[in-house]
């Protein structure tokens, strides 16, 4: 295999590694937003559906609306984000691939070799830090919640 | 409590870390705590430690054409208020800075988790505070004073990692050995480097613990002198890298040969390292012992991460395309 060839794999694969954990903390907060939201419509509905005067063909619509979302809220529960195949891929390749096609000289490439061993050095940094102090990645708000448990208590929703 | 809260030592450091913006693993020398209280974002960050965007992205300066690194739109400034930004040809320096950024993804930030920031960061200040019509107080601000500056450089090289040598009978004379192997070419080459800077051939006082014992180690007056005019010789750019290298390897050897791989087209010959040698040469006697000992957790492979991280960092900042 050609050194450039080379270089660019484990380019690709550091980057890979080090956006895993971004990329599955983003997924997993736009998951979080979408359920809301779908909440927030099933709720509308029901409050709908509570009123009186209501012709028949609303109400089947509104049964069928519910179920629908219900269908949909069901389908995003199922979904694990770490499970999502696209964290196998790098998003845009194309920086990448103009790098590797305008190396020149051994220094060009040894500069991106260097880059990949900083990223994954970094990485492994961060799990480190991350195994050694559990809860370092904890929301004030979590922090707060698991310290009343502890005695006991339950922070209001 | 202490469940949550746990402290190791790491986190501990992590959290003195957090309060000034440049550091890990040592904060460079003078640096004014005044710094800390500007606003920008940089600071911002270091003391919320809070996410406070969705948007990282960079553009190009319509003035000075230069690549700005950009939160929301809106250029990331660094402790002296400067730009955070980059040369038009080092885009992918830029794209770097931007996925440092782009990547913290949790509630919480540590600073730690952005090293090539906070040195680039220190880069474009020095160099701001070194340009000929800066203001004098931006100097003494973040210590930036060429000459305190390369005072308290200089104490690393009576001291360096690289001129101190273990006894001969300490693990079976295995890391002496290797040392021997990988620190004496290294000295001669650096011998015969400095002595460009200086009338005289320079020659390196190394410690030798079978000779010297347990003692301090000075360099001869004309070593530091020529070592200062190399000092002198470099941008503020490479200075700052070049600190960066010497307080992580704590070894002022280690900086030379970083600079003269990345940051110059032809290295001189003999110092032709990678920066894994780099990294080697000044954890030698750190592999040796773990070795037989037996590696602590939380210590030894997260101090093994994070000199190279840093090493590498430098490396990266270092290389002009």
């Amino acid at each position: 295999m050609k050194p450039e060839l080379r270089t660019y794999r484990t380019l690709v694969r550091a980057f890979v590694r080090a956006d895993r954990t971004a990329r599955i903390a983003q997924k997993a907060a736009e998951r979080k937003q979408q359920l809301a939201l779908l909440t927030y419509r099933r709720m509308n509905i029901a409050r709908e559906q509570a009123k009186k005067d209501l012709d028949s063909a609303t109400r089947m619509k509104l049964l069928k609306d519910m179920s629908l979302l219900n269908k949909r809220v069901e389908i995003l529960k199922q979904k694990v984000p770490e499970n999502d195949k696209k964290l196998l891929f790098v998003q845009d390749t194309s920086f990448l691939r103009d790098q590797i096609l305008s190396v020149q000289d051994d220094r060009h490439i040894q500069h991106l070799e260097d880059i990949s061993a900083f990223i994954d050095n970094q990485r492994e940094y961060d799990e480190l830090i991350e195994r050694y102090n559990p809860g370092i990645r904890m929301s004030q708000e979590e922090r707060v919640k698991r310290t009343a448990n502890k005695v006991g208590f339950q922070m209001p929703s | 409590m202490s469940g949550v809260f746990r402290c190791s030592r790491n986190f501990a450091q992590a959290l003195t870390r957090q309060v000034r913006w440049y550091a890990s693993p040592v904060s460079p020398a003078h640096v004014d705590s005044t710094v800390d209280k500007l606003k920008t974002e940089t600071n911002r960050l270091s003391q919320t430690t809070k996410k406070f965007w969705d948007q990282v992205s960079f553009e190009e300066h319509a003035e000075t054409g230069k690549l700005v690194i950009q939160l929301d739109k809106k250029p990331i400034r660094t402790p002296l208020g400067n730009h955070l930004a980059v040369e038009k040809e080092r885009e992918l320096l830029a794209r770097l800075l931007q996925k440092e950024w782009s990547n913290i993804s949790h509630g919480s930030v540590k600073t730690h988790a952005l090293p090539l920031t906070s040195l680039i960061s220190r880069c474009i200040d020095l160099e701001a505070a070194n340009k000929e019509n800066a203001h004098p107080d931006l100097k003494v601000k973040i210590g930036g004073n060429r000459r305190e500056l390369s005072d308290s450089l200089l104490r690393y090289l009576d001291t360096d990692t690289i001129l101190v040598f273990s006894p001969k009978d300490e693990l079976e004379g295995k890391l002496r050995a290797a040392q021997d192997d990988m620190y004496l070419p290294i000295i001669g080459s650096v011998e015969k480097f400095l002595s460009q800077y200086s009338a005289k051939t320079i020659s390196l006082q190394i410690l030798d613990a079978d000779v010297h014992g347990l003692r301090g180690n000075a360099q001869q007056p004309e070593t530091l002198a020529a070592a200062r005019k190399f000092l002198d010789s470099l941008s503020a750019w490479d200075l700052a890298v070049f600190e960066k290298t010497v307080l992580t390897t704590k070894s002022f050897i280690c900086g030379i040969l970083l600079l003269q791989n990345k940051a110059s087209a032809n290295p001189e010959k003999g110092l032709r390292y990678t920066m894994e040698d780099i990294a080697k040469a000044a954890t030698l006697e750190t592999i040796y012992q773990t070795e037989r000992w037996g590696e602590v957790e939380d210590t030894h492979d997260v101090d093994k991460r994070d000199i190279r991280r840093n090493v590498y960092a430098a490396a990266i900042a270092a290389y002009k395309p």
